[in-house]
């Protein structure tokens, strides 16, 4: 009895051993073996309500061939934060990419590189303490890549000082994807609007922690595309013809153009709009102002400001702040209409028309109609 | 044979039809839970033939009458049903008379006597031979693991006082936050059955009912192995028989004395910050009791009743303390340990205390020798008040409770066809329920609490102003440390006590079982029962006062920073509570849901399709069904082989809430009765076998499926309708230069009316979410399969040795789960796959596409939730335990129960409860909710402890006329558990350790705990059977105050999981917004991160006296 106890002893143990030293590959795993993979790059955007849209997701497996069945690491269907559903960021289709993104908010976007594994921390970001208001630490630090300079990026041809972080955390499953390098330029706003840009990573600095290098045939470079100048919000509301539904401005309220990057105001003038006083409530008819008489300014680097010169006790220089006055005639209906060539040019020289934003049906805006109050 | 057939027809067993009546030869009962069964061989040593046809006569002082059987054509008898104790077996053969006593018989045990009769060496007619030796030790009648504990035990080994605290003698187990943990199971995953009913708490599968060892016949720790009798577990079977009358009155008085002023020190926990240190110091603890049994009919009717009322005083002593800054340096000094020195400024004591009433009262009756009854009553009700601990106004901190169980069960034994079939009936009532109520109008008033770091003399009309804390005024002239604040507070409780519960959980059960031996290429015991469970769980939630109130300060979204204290800025605030479904929204509304008009305290919700209205209680009146069926063969091929086969079947139906049911859902759906029925098939296979064949060693496997019965706290709070309100006030914090500042928005601490003013704020928004949750079609079960080899050997009489492997694992859980960032939730079974349903669902929806496109789209949301489960990790708990045992049987001289456990549990699920947030709400807890919640989770699990030693023994000394000595004593050692790093998650930002920052146990182990308890008793015989004794318990003798539970919570920040990170990957991890976005911040740390929160209990000293007789 003793021997096959033993025996049994043995053979249990044996089976202990094996059992307990096999850990499974989760989903939610990282994939720390080989060379750090890039899964997925993803630029800040403006389209639907998510921070982040992908411009590159991997298609090929790590041990797939050229004809493999994609990476499962790489994200696909995802939360993305507390006011948010899921979003597809990649398609569920692992062979499938994606196409270039080609709308990266201008003046505030950002580049997303989203990794299959830890990178060296220390190789690719330096820290430094975040102070407080006296010189005390807070206890928190801030990451740079600004010298470690993980990867290249240019827009139009021309390389972009940036700088972003390190961010370890995160896999396919979490919001933000990671773990990632977060690229920014340093000046945003010196980027031309519907210019290209490209990505590649630096081998020698994005390593994991074992000193694998990026594979060669995923340094990139990976592209995308500023989004045009566009108008994204006009004051008051355009596309109202119906008298009803339209609440009226006062006369020191200007037609404010909001665009998407910051503009410059010399290149929105008068012959980009026309612009129609005295029109009927269905903001037909009217006299068109002269275009000498129609005013520009900036009370924001995004917005162009309009106003009728020709109102009564009209305000002399609206963009000095301290200056009041009307900008528009008391008690009257006008009508904007904006011209087929209407154009405008951001700070860094990218050019947009200018148009009105489509309504909230998606439909096309051709005037912007609104009444003025009396005094 | 037509004798058999009317006995199969009789019991209407299912499983007859697999009889071969042709070879059916005899039929016999086996054991019952509540009690043990005997069985051998007689031989004659004469003939060394098998001794066919002798008369085997048990008896005991625990068996009323006798029970007699007669050898079979092989020598064999078998003796079932026999109550726990010490009996004597007279076996009659050729007129000769041979007695062999002291033979031990357990509850759920069956032992193997054999026993040969010499007729050669026969004495005179009529004189009695008597056999000496007892019964081998070891259980021949199943696999089952664990331990019984006796009250040889509980009188003579230091422990605590009720048998639900001597459930630690059980090889592997330990406590855990709930309770104790049986072979790597949460303590929610065991069945506590006492007197055959199941006294398991409905609600979360706690221990409701609980008695005093006294009261106590025996108790039963099955750790594994169990066979298709047992059922509706996955952790451990519990089975606790209280005591019986006999035909001679016996009984005990008894009181126990633990005096607060031989408790030694506690440890103290330090923390770095804070300014208010928590100690709870016992007063006294005692008990007095008397516990009585005895005939009211000799051999018919015997009773046995007990009452023992016990109490516990305490206090606790909050002591309000300052920070040093001595060096001037503007950050408080810390000692050599990296904690923050302190400087007491004030205390206050709290006395608190809790009184339980336990009784028992059972009468045991035999009508006739077929025939016997038990009825039995017991409870344990309790009623006390306790005192809330953390920073919480004095005014606050009282809570009154009222809680505890009672319980009535009778068992009805019919023995038929010559007592060789047996039937077993049960039928019980359990009720538990726990009563929470603030003392005072103070304690009823809404709970308003402050979440960030503020002085607590900003309290100070709370505190008792300066008298009290004036050496917290920051501003006070002369202030040695104008740099820091003096005492700071990270959150403060005043006001209302906040949530409230009243519950009552209730379970009638019944259960029918019917055992039949065949001879069939060897014996077949046959067994199979059905049971049946009516479970109810009540419960009445509320808010103190309507609602609790919390203000959070304005956070810098660049630097994470408080900017909002002291600088102007106002807090901003949320209210908590509940909300009810008022009507859904008409075709009309439904156009243009924003143009409803909403009354005060109306909200629109459920995505806009119906209107909600704030309440200040939430009401779930809900019931469960559990119907079980089981089937077993026990099949000994040979009398030392056995082969065992059973299959068990157990239906749950969980019934939504009664509110609930029959109304109409937001999409026009009317609520059904019932939220899932789970059809669960647990097939269970064994085999014992005794190379002695004296019954003295077992080799033995096993192999069964245990699944798990949902505890009901599902029902309330995913199928019971409950709606939890939230209201964000002040959301924008405007200051009071902003053109839309509202004053009553910008209200805090002292302002007055402050709840008043605070509800009339303008810039408000509420949110509502919760009612029914969706329920995976093709909802499975969820259970552990387990697989155990082990052996023993009974060394030397009455003293045994054994090995066993256990394996198990856990691969089905059911669990809540949210694939849209918390807006809707599924119950399913995580890492499954649902493509099929998921397909189904979508076809429903397209269909209601036009008819009803609100369904339509929940529809398609629960199928895109489905088609992601089987994205999610797939569950894992798997347990490998390698148990020593040394088991001496009990006498009244001496004991050893020892055992060493190796094992290792790793896996992403801890079971019914979370080990590290504590987070009790079985099957629905958070660890799957969001995806974003799951990685890291797979590592050294919260209750791995691999080295797990023990050792219980006493020793008496019988020093004749001068009394009695006995010397007891227990020693454990186990290692301390694998640490993790804790963040907290955007979305489910109230609760910190939501996020393993690293892989689970990343971290390195608390140190190994050990603790040496001693029991010093003296007695004397005063007169025959009676016995007066003394007795003093030291626990924690040697003082060693180990680390029990150490800070796990690496930032209060909200971050993501760094999978797959090292500790040092942490350096470069970043912070996200409140609203879950980036930001290049890296986290806060806290400061206790790592250092101990507990640690065990100070040395004490017990006293007490037992009279028994």
């Amino acid at each position: 009895m003793f021997v096959r106890s033993q025996a049994w002893l043995a053979t249990s143990a044996a089976v202990f051993g094996v059992v307990a030293c096999t850990d499974p590959n989760l989903p939610t795993d990282l994939r720390p073996d080989g060379p750090p993979e890039v899964l997925s790059v993803l630029v800040a955007n403006n389209t639907d309500g998510l921070q982040e849209d992908a411009t590159f997701c991997k298609t090929q497996g790590p041990n797939d061939g050229a004809q493999g069945a994609g990476d499962p690491k790489r994200p696909s269907l995802v939360d993305v934060g507390v006011d948010f559903f899921s979003a597809q960021i990649c398609p569920e289709d692992l062979t499938m990419g994606v196409p270039k993104a080609t709308d990266a908010l201008p003046g505030t976007f950002y580049v997303r590189i989203m990794f299959d594994e830890l990178l060296n921390g220390d190789q690719v970001e330096t820290l430094s303490p975040v102070l407080d208001g006296s010189g005390n630490p807070t206890g928190n630090s801030s990451g740079s890549i600004a010298t470690t300079l993980p990867v290249k990026f240019s827009c139009g041809g021309v390389p972009v000082p940036y700088d972003g972080y390190y961010q370890p955390a995160g896999n396919s499953f979490s919001w933000p994807l990671g773990p990632s390098l977060f690229i920014q330029a340093v000046d945003p706003t010196t980027i031309p609007t519907g210019a290209d840009c490209t990505i590649s990573i630096s081998p020698t600095v994005v390593v994991d922690k074992d000193g694998n290098a990026v594979p060669t045939d995923q340094l990139g470079p990976y592209t995308f595309s500023v989004s045009p100048l566009s108008v994204s919000k006009v004051a008051p509301k355009a596309g109202i013809t119906d008298a009803a539904k339209r609440s009226s401005t006062t006369p020191a309220d200007p037609i404010v153009f909001t665009f998407n990057d910051n503009v410059d105001l010399t290149s929105f003038t008068a012959s980009d709009v026309k612009l129609f006083k005295g029109v009927t409530a269905d903001c037909t008819g009217g006299v068109q102002v002269p275009n000498a008489l129609v005013g520009f300014f900036q009370d924001a680097p995004a917005d162009v400001d309009i106003y009728d010169k020709s109102s009564t006790g009209v305000n002399p220089d609206p963009s000095v702040p301290t200056n009041t006055g009307n900008l528009f005639q008391p008690s009257t209906t006008y009508r904007l209409e904006l011209t087929s060539t209407a154009s405008a040019t951001d700070v860094a020289g990218g050019t947009g028309a200018i148009t009105y934003p489509d309504d909230a049906k998606g439909k096309p805006v051709t005037v912007l109609c609104f009444d003025v109050a009396a005094m | 044979m037509n004798k058999i057939s009317k006995t199969l027809l009789s019991a209407g067993l299912l499983g007859a039809t697999l009889l071969a009546q042709s070879y059916i030869t005899e039929t016999t009962a086996h054991a019952q839970a509540t009690v043990g069964g005997l069985r051998g061989q007689i031989r004659d040593a004469g003939t060394k033939e098998a001794a066919v046809g002798a008369t085997i006569v048990a008896t005991s002082p625990a068996l009323q009458g006798e029970q007699v059987v007669i050898s079979d054509e092989n020598g064999l008898y078998f003796i079932t049903a026999l109550p726990a104790g010490l009996y004597t077996l007279t076996v009659y053969y050729q007129d000769n008379t041979f007695s062999r006593g002291n033979v031990l018989i357990n509850i759920g045990k069956e032992a193997v006597v054999n026993v040969t009769v010499d007729t050669t060496t026969a004495a005179k007619k009529g004189e009695t031979i008597v056999i000496k030796g007892g019964a081998p030790i070891i259980d021949q009648g199943s696999q089952k693991t664990g331990v019984t504990i006796t009250d040889d035990y509980t009188r003579n080994i230091p422990v605590g006082r009720t048998f639900g605290e001597v459930l630690g003698a059980a090889s592997g187990s330990q406590n855990d936050q709930y309770g104790t943990s049986i072979s790597g199971s949460t303590s929610v995953e065991n069945t506590y059955i006492v007197n055959g009913l199941n006294t398991t708490d409905t609600s979360h599968g706690l221990q409701s009912s609980n008695l005093p060892n006294e009261f106590v016949s025996e108790t039963e720790v099955i750790t594994g192995g169990y066979n298709a009798e047992y059922g509706r577990a996955t952790g451990g079977i519990i089975n606790v028989v209280t005591k019986s009358g006999s035909n001679e009155f016996h009984g005990s008085v008894f009181g126990y004395l633990t005096p607060g002023g031989l408790v030694s020190s506690a440890r103290t926990v330090e923390r770095a910050g804070g300014s208010i240190a928590i100690a709870n110091n016992l007063n006294y603890e005692y008990d007095v009791g008397a516990e009585l049994g005895g005939p009211i009919i000799k051999d018919k009717l015997w009773f046995h009743v007990g009452f023992n009322p016990s109490s516990n005083h305490a206090t606790t002593t909050r002591t309000v303390q300052q920070q040093l800054d001595d060096n001037q340096d503007g950050i408080p000094d810390i000692d050599a340990n990296s904690f923050t020195k302190h400087k007491f400024v004030s205390s206050q004591d709290f006395d608190h205390h809790a009184n339980t009433y336990f009784f028992t009262a059972k009468l045991s009756g035999e009508i006739n020798a077929n025939n016997t009854f038990s009825l039995s009553a017991f409870g344990n009700p309790t009623n006390g008040n306790q005192v809330l601990t953390g920073s919480v106004a004095p005014q606050d901190e009282f809570l009154n409770e009222k809680t505890g169980a009672y319980d009535v069960v009778a068992k009805y034994t019919s023995k038929l066809n010559e007592g060789k079939t047996q039937i077993d009936a049960v039928g019980g009532y359990h009720h538990g329920y726990d009563y929470q109520s603030a003392p005072n109008a103070v304690g009823n008033a809404p709970g308003v609490e402050y979440l960030y770091s503020r002085s607590l003399y900003e309290f100070q009309d709370l505190e008792g102003g300066d008298a009290k804390i004036g050496a917290c005024n920051d501003a006070r002239a002369g202030n040695p440390y104008p740099k820091i604040v003096s005492c700071p507070v990270e959150q403060y409780l005043e006001q209302g006590l906040g949530f409230l519960e009243h519950r009552d959980n209730n379970r009638l059960s019944g259960s029918l079982t019917l055992t039949q031996r065949v001879k069939l290429l060897g014996y077949h015991v046959f067994r199979g029962g059905i049971d049946i469970e009516a479970s109810s769980y009540n419960t009445d939630q509320n808010y103190s006062g309507g609602g609790f109130y919390r203000r959070q300060c304005n956070t810098d979204p660049a630097t994470g920073a408080c900017v909002g204290e002291g600088q102007g800025a106002p807090g901003t605030w949320t209210a908590q509570g509940f909300a009810v479904l008022l009507r859904n929204l008409t075709a009309t509304e439904l156009l243009n849901p924003a143009a409803v008009t909403l009354a005060t305290g109306q909200v629109l919700c459920n995505n806009k399709l119906s209107i909600c209205g704030l309440v200040d209680k939430h009401t779930a009146t809900t019931s469960d069904r559990s119907i079980g069926a089981f089937l077993q063969d026990s099949w000994s091929i040979l009398p030392n082989l056995t082969l065992d086969f059973g299959i068990r079947f157990e239906q749950q139906v969980a019934f939504n809430a009664k509110e609930f049911q029959g109304t109409t859902t937001a999409t026009g759906e009317i609520v059904p009765s019932s939220a899932f029925t789970l059809n669960n098939w647990a097939p269970r296979l064994g085999i014992n076998w005794d190379p002695t064949g004296e019954g003295k060693s077992k080799i033995f496997a096993h192999y069964g499926r245990f699944f798990e019965n949902i505890p009901m706290d599902i029902n309330v709070r995913a199928y019971g309708g409950q709606i939890d309100s939230k209201v964000s006030l002040n959301r924008h914090a405007r200051l009071p230069s902003d053109p839309l500042y509202d004053a009553n928005c910008n209200v805090d601490h002292g302002t007055a009316g402050l709840i008043g003013t605070l509800n009339q704020c303008t810039d408000q928004k509420t949110g509502v979410n919760g009612s029914t949750e969706n329920t995976a079609p093709g909802l499975q079960g969820q259970y552990t399969d387990e697989y155990i080899a082990g052996a023993e050997y009974e060394l030397v009489p009455d003293f045994k040795l054994g090995l066993t492997y256990t394996h198990r694992t856990l691969p089905v859980i059911i669990e809540d789960i949210s694939a849209d960032d918390a807006n809707s939730y599924v119950i399913a079974n995580p890492g499954q796959n649902f493509d099929s349903q998921a397909a189904d669902l979508d076809k429903k929806a397209a269909a209601e596409l036009t008819s009803n496109p609100a369904q339509s789209a929940i529809d398609t949301q629960t199928a895109n939730s489905l088609r992601f489960l089987k994205k999610e990790d797939p569950p894992s708990r798997n347990y490998d335990a390698l148990t020593l045992t040394a088991t001496q049987r009990p006498t009244h001289q001496s004991l050893i129960i020892a055992s060493y456990t190796y094992s290792q549990e790793r896996g992403n699920y801890p079971g019914l409860f979370s080990t590290e947030t504590g987070q009790l709400d079985p099957n629905i807890t958070s660890q799957y909710d969001l995806p974003g919640l799951v990685a890291n989770r797979y590592g050294f699990l919260g209750l791995d402890r691999p080295h797990n030693f023990k050792v219980d023994g006493f020793y008496m000394f019988d020093l004749h006329e001068a009394g009695l000595v006995t010397l007891g004593g227990s020693f454990r050692m186990q290692s301390g558990i694998a640490h993790n790093a804790l963040g907290i998650n955007p979305i489910y930002d109230q609760t910190p350790g939501e996020v393993y920052v690293l892989p689970r146990g990343e971290f390195a182990r608390s140190p190994t705990t050990e603790r040496v308890d001693v029991h010093v008793s003296y007695g004397r015989r005063v007169h025959k059977d009676q016995k007066v004794e003394v007795f003093v318990d030291a626990f924690n003798l040697l003082n060693q105050q180990d680390e029990l539970t150490t800070d796990e919570t690496y930032t209060f920040s909200k971050v993501n999981p760094v999978v797959g990170g090292q500790p040092s990957d942490l350096t470069h991890l970043k912070s996200l917004t409140d609203d879950g976005f980036s930001r290049n911040l890296t986290p806060k740390v806290n400061p206790n991160f790592g250092k101990p929160t507990s640690y065990g209990a100070p040395r004490s000293f017990r006293f007490g006296a037992r009279y028994t007789f």
